[in-house]
């Protein structure tokens, strides 16, 4: 699903600084991989380079064998529609749109006609526990249920990998482990890879495989069973 | 609040140094428009008063009558009274000067009674000149500047009639003030001269020792025969104030637009940078700050922002009038006061006034975003969000405010005018205008729900932020809808106005050529041999002679137009209403003779078709009946016209100023000139086509209204600028969406895209209440403000499709102004913005 060789991130400078090199990562369908470490080590930055968001430096970065590195802005962004999803931690739920169509949003723009958008979307919404409220307006949410929305459009669309950052990082602990829960239970179910960057060792634990970056590289850590 | 709290506010100005610029120099130019229109104004009226009270002189009294004057007997009568000290009777012409473009005013007056009145009519005799010089029949004495006017001539030639007399210079006015260019003669002299024997236009009394000059004034107004007036001198400045009221009212509206339009630049601008700084005024406030410093410190910005503007207006309001004083003259080319050369005064109390005006505009539009930043709670202030729903509050609906408005505009439409000023005209302008832009959220929420089309992702964004959040069309909008209101506005008035014009043109304009021997108010005049002349020649159909005179009818007015001249029972006329047919004779059992009155008749006097008017003629009053209302664009002050063979029956005047000339071919135009001119003197008349006249007209016209056309192109670009702002403003805040926009795959140009439609579709909500409330304004303007300033009326047109280009240019241009404003905020770097909260 995503395979990852060489890696290489350098700031242009001067000083030019080095973030991070050599990474090499693979995540197989219905895999969850967390990516932990310390502030300012660099786990954001590759997980916007997985997404085509900034260039590496170089190396290769795979998604269903199709070759990212080096695409330009347009075709990048083609395959964001189709191949992505994303969680943020502030959830960037749109909040001129009713819960639906924030949900139908990724299929409007990979070209789903009105009708099966909604359908799909209100199916998603059912799925996040949302069902109900589909015609409700984001305001009218609390954070935990915002962060469901969110998680209901990153799948919505069965994208091949979804990328979640610090998606619990607004969230008490009862509401984080739920949503932790529904989010990669939804990733495993979907098929697709997961790749979740994240501070907390407890929401780590979740993941199939937790990985720690470091000024190595990434390192695959053992203690999380 | 101290000084470096102070500068917190005030730098903030210089963080968006391009809207502060606008607001300020909006500001600007309304108080530099205002106060030139105030100096200039003020100066020529001042001057003018001066230089009445300088030809009164001594005079505690006047007596004044038509141009045409009145019986000289009177002076004899008045000369004699106990109350009267000293008379002194002047003739007054208006010198058609041959072959020149313009006249020269020359008074005539008794020599040996001037000295003890009028100083400044007092003639002296050039050095080594006849002693008897001032008794002559050809001597004038001119006055410096009329003297300049004859470049080093000795003797120069006046037209009577289309008889021309040559004038010898014989010395100078030295009372005259400085710039004022008139002429003095012996008043027997200018009598025969230009045929007004046994006449006088004016009488200067000074009164006896005691005498109060308003008790005189009552006695002796029995004395005066009907059409003559007897007043104080300061009274003839009122006439003149009161025949360039209209004028300086509107021009001076066009400056408080002007103002409004800054004081609104002052609003969108510090509300979006209210609504970007919400977190900044929040943790101020969580630091401490009070609400009160909070709202005096952006009041301080929106009040800094009118008093840097005001003093630059004030800069070039000074500078525009000494501009205008150079150019056009102290009537901004109006043609109210010939002759007068007014000075630039500084006044410290107007300047100081004007600056007030421009600080309040300022804190006007600052207010409600201040009061907006000091009420926002600073918890949910600092919570993510919170400026969407700052823009949703603006956009809840207010019909009850809407309606009050509208129903408050058309009762103010009803007020009469007040100190002759249509204000309550205006106030329903302003009050329309309110209601256009309160109304704009439920519009925005209709023109979505209208355009519910296409299934673009991009273009469903735009509609649904826009339904969901109808505070940005508010914001970005009202812009539109102000500037597209008054720009449709003055659109359609003007077009109304033109078409107007045009009809009413070619209505009192039938014949194929005209012919004047000089305007109603100058000394050329075609007599009854003349005329005959005329009608024989080859060619010629019919003539319909003109003689056109003043009269007397109000008080404090200045006079109105008597025109006798053949009307074919008002058929010739463009009539606006006629009486019904007359059920017998009048009371005496003999009908009254027929008069068409004008519109500012109607208002002015309250007359109506059928009622009598009663007109002083041949030095009686004579009863006649209205028979209809005509529409007249010519003489503001108000006309009459009657039959021209009453007139001749009632004053033996057979003397004509225009004649319009049918020919049996119209290709016998030239031939029929060349004849004229020949027989006349190419110098001593005009003659000119029906086309010519059109054409030259409307020229004219339209030269006149080019400033409403600049106005309408600030007004676009003023809309365009709050559209521009907003945009930029909004996408400032709206970075975290178009961040996740990008992780959801959407483009940079489509993006760009999405901005557009929202432009366009805000553009569009603003062009369609914008396109109601100008409707609106434009019946207001012609039908209260027009009618109760200028007293005329004109049939609405609304030039459609040059409207509806209007339309679709300004949301396209909208279109393309929002994203190029956002431009900078789509730059960045979408993984920042998604870090930020929003």
């Amino acid at each position: 699903m995503l395979k990852i060789l060489q890696l290489d991130k350098t700031l242009p400078g001067p000083p030019t600084r080095q973030i991070f090199s050599g990474l090499a990562l693979e995540i197989a369908a219905g895999e969850c991989v967390a990516i932990t470490g310390e502030s300012g080590v660099g786990k954001s930055t590759l997980l916007n380079c997985i997404a085509g968001l900034e260039p590496p430096s170089a190396g290769s970065i795979r998604v269903d064998g199709t070759e990212l590195v080096g695409l330009n802005d347009d075709a990048l962004s083609a395959i964001r529609r189709q191949r992505f999803g994303f969680v943020f931690q502030a959830f960037h739920v749109l909040p001129h749109l009713n819960l639906l169509h924030n949900v139908a949003l990724p299929l409007w723009l990979t070209g789903h006609t009105d009708n099966a958008a909604e359908h799909v979307a209100q199916a998603m919404l059912t799925r996040v526990g949302l069902g109900q409220r589909s015609g409700d307006w984001p305001s009218q949410l609390s954070g935990g249920e915002l962060q469901r929305v969110a998680i209901a459009r990153a799948l919505v669309h069965r994208p091949a990998v979804v990328l979640a950052d610090e998606p619990t990082g607004n969230l008490d602990p009862a509401r984080a482990s739920e949503v932790l829960d529904l989010l990669l239970d939804s990733i495993r179910e979907s098929g697709a890879a997961g790749l979740l960057v994240t501070h907390s060792l407890q929401a780590a634990k979740r993941a199939d495989r937790i990985l720690e970056l470091t000024a190595e590289g990434l390192v695959e850590r053992t203690d999380h069973a | 609040m101290n000084r470096k709290l102070a500068g917190l506010f005030i730098a903030s100005l210089f963080h968006r140094p391009f809207a502060s610029l606008l607001s300020l120099l909006a500001i600007a130019l309304g108080v530099a428009l205002g106060l030139a229109v105030q100096l200039i104004h003020g100066a020529a009226l001042d001057e003018f008063g001066r230089s009445a009270r300088e030809l009164a002189g001594e005079a505690d009294l006047q007596v004044v009558g038509s141009r045409e004057g009145f019986d000289e007997s009177l002076y004899w009568v008045l000369a004699q009274r106990k109350e009267v000290s000293e008379a002194s009777p002047v003739i007054e012409v208006e010198a058609r000067l041959p072959g020149r473009d313009r006249s020269l005013r020359i008074y005539g007056v008794d020599v040996f009674r001037v000295v003890h009145v009028q100083a400044a009519l007092v003639p002296q005799i050039d050095e080594g000149g006849d002693r008897l010089a001032t008794l002559d029949r050809d001597t004038v004495f001119l006055t410096a500047a009329a003297r300049a006017m004859m470049d080093g001539r000795e003797a120069f030639e006046v037209q009577s009639g289309v008889n021309v007399h040559t004038l010898r210079i014989a010395g100078a006015v030295p009372g005259a003030m400085a710039g004022q260019a008139y002429g003095v003669m012996d008043i027997a002299a200018v009598q025969q001269t230009f045929d007004h024997l046994g006449r006088l236009s004016r009488i200067d009394l000074r009164l006896a020792p005691g005498v109060r000059r308003e008790e005189a004034r009552v006695t002796l107004l029995d004395l005066m025969p009907p059409g003559v007036e007897i007043r104080t001198p300061e009274a003839s400045s009122g006439e003149i104030m009161a025949l360039s009221r209209a004028y300086r009212v509107n021009l001076t509206m066009l400056a408080a637009i002007a103002l409004l339009t800054g004081g609104f630049l002052i609003f969108s601008t510090q509300w979006l940078s209210v609504v970007r700084r919400r977190r900044e005024f929040a943790v101020l406030r969580a630091l401490g700050m009070a609400r009160a410093d909070l709202l005096r410190g952006v009041l301080i910005e929106g009040g800094l922002t009118g008093l840097v503007g005001g003093l630059l207006g004030l800069v070039l309001g000074h500078g525009v009038t000494v501009l205008a004083f150079e150019l056009i003259g102290g009537d901004l080319g109006a043609g109210y006061f010939t002759d007068i050369r007014p000075e630039l005064v500084i006044s410290p109390a107007v300047n100081a006034a004007y600056l007030a005006l421009g600080i309040l505009a300022g804190v006007a539009g600052a207010w409600l975003p201040a009061r907006d930043a000091a009420r926002a709670q600073p918890a949910v202030a600092l919570k993510a969000g919170s400026a969407e729903g700052v823009v949703q509050q603006i956009g809840r609906g207010r019909s009850p405010a809407v309606l009050g408005c509208l129903m408050l505009a058309a009762l103010v439409c009803q007020l009469p005018p007040i100190a002759w000023t249509p204000v309550g005209g205006y106030l329903a302008i302003a009050l329309v205008l309110c209601a256009a832009v309160l109304v704009l959220p439920g519009c925005t929420r209709f023109a979505v729900r209208l355009l519910d089309f296409g299934r673009g992702v991009l273009w469903r964004l735009a509609r649904g932020r826009l339904s969901a959040i109808p505070g940005q069309a508010v914001v970005a909008g009202a812009g539109v809808v102000t500037s597209v209101a008054l720009a449709v506005s003055m659109a359609v008035m003007v077009s109304s106005f033109r078409v107007s014009v045009d009809d009413w043109l070619s209505k009192v304009l039938p014949a194929d050529l005209y012919l004047r021997a000089s305007a109603s108010s100058s000394t050329g005049y075609l007599d009854a041999s003349a005329l005959a002349w005329i009608s024989g020649l080859p060619g010629v159909s019919s003539l319909t002679p003109l003689r056109a005179q003043t009269l007397r009818l109000i008080d404090g007015r200045p006079p109105v137009t008597l025109i006798a001249r053949d009307v074919e029972g008002g058929v010739a006329l463009p009539l606006v209403s006629v009486a019904a047919p007359e059920k017998g004779g009048a009371a005496d059992g003999e009908a009254l003779p027929s008069v068409w009155i004008s519109e500012t008749l109607v208002d002015l006097l309250g007359l109506a078709p059928g009622m009598r008017l009663d007109l002083p003629l041949g030095g009686s009053r004579v009863g006649f009946r209205v028979a209809g209302v005509w529409r007249d664009y010519a003489r503001q002050n108000g006309a009459v016209i009657i039959e021209r063979s009453i007139y001749l029956e009632l004053t033996r005047d057979d003397r004509v100023n225009d004649v319009a000339i049918e020919l049996t071919d119209p290709g016998l135009a030239d031939e029929i000139s060349v004849a004229l001119r020949s027989r006349f003197g190419a110098d001593r008349i005009e003659i000119a086509r029906r086309d010519e006249i059109r054409a030259l007209s409307l020229a004219i016209f339209d030269r006149t209204f080019l400033i409403t056309y600049l106005m309408e192109a600030v007004a676009i670009l003023i809309g365009l600028f709050g559209v521009a702002a907003t945009f930029a403003a909004l996408a400032t805040a709206r970075r975290g969406e178009f961040a996740l926009l990008r992780h959801l795959g959407v483009r940079r140009r489509e993006i760009a895209r999405l901005i557009a439609f929202e432009g366009g579709l805000t553009a569009f909500a603003g062009v369609m209440v914008g396109m109601l409330a100008g409707g609106a304004v434009a019946w207001i303007l012609i039908e209260v403000v027009n009618r109760q300033s200028f007293h005329w009326s004109m049939d609405v047109h609304v030039p459609t499709l040059g409207l509806a280009l209007f339309g679709l240019s300004m949301v396209l241009l909208a279109a393309c102004v929002a994203p190029l404003a956002a431009a900078n905020a789509m730059r960045q770097s979408a993984v920042q913005a998604v870090k930020e909260d929003w």
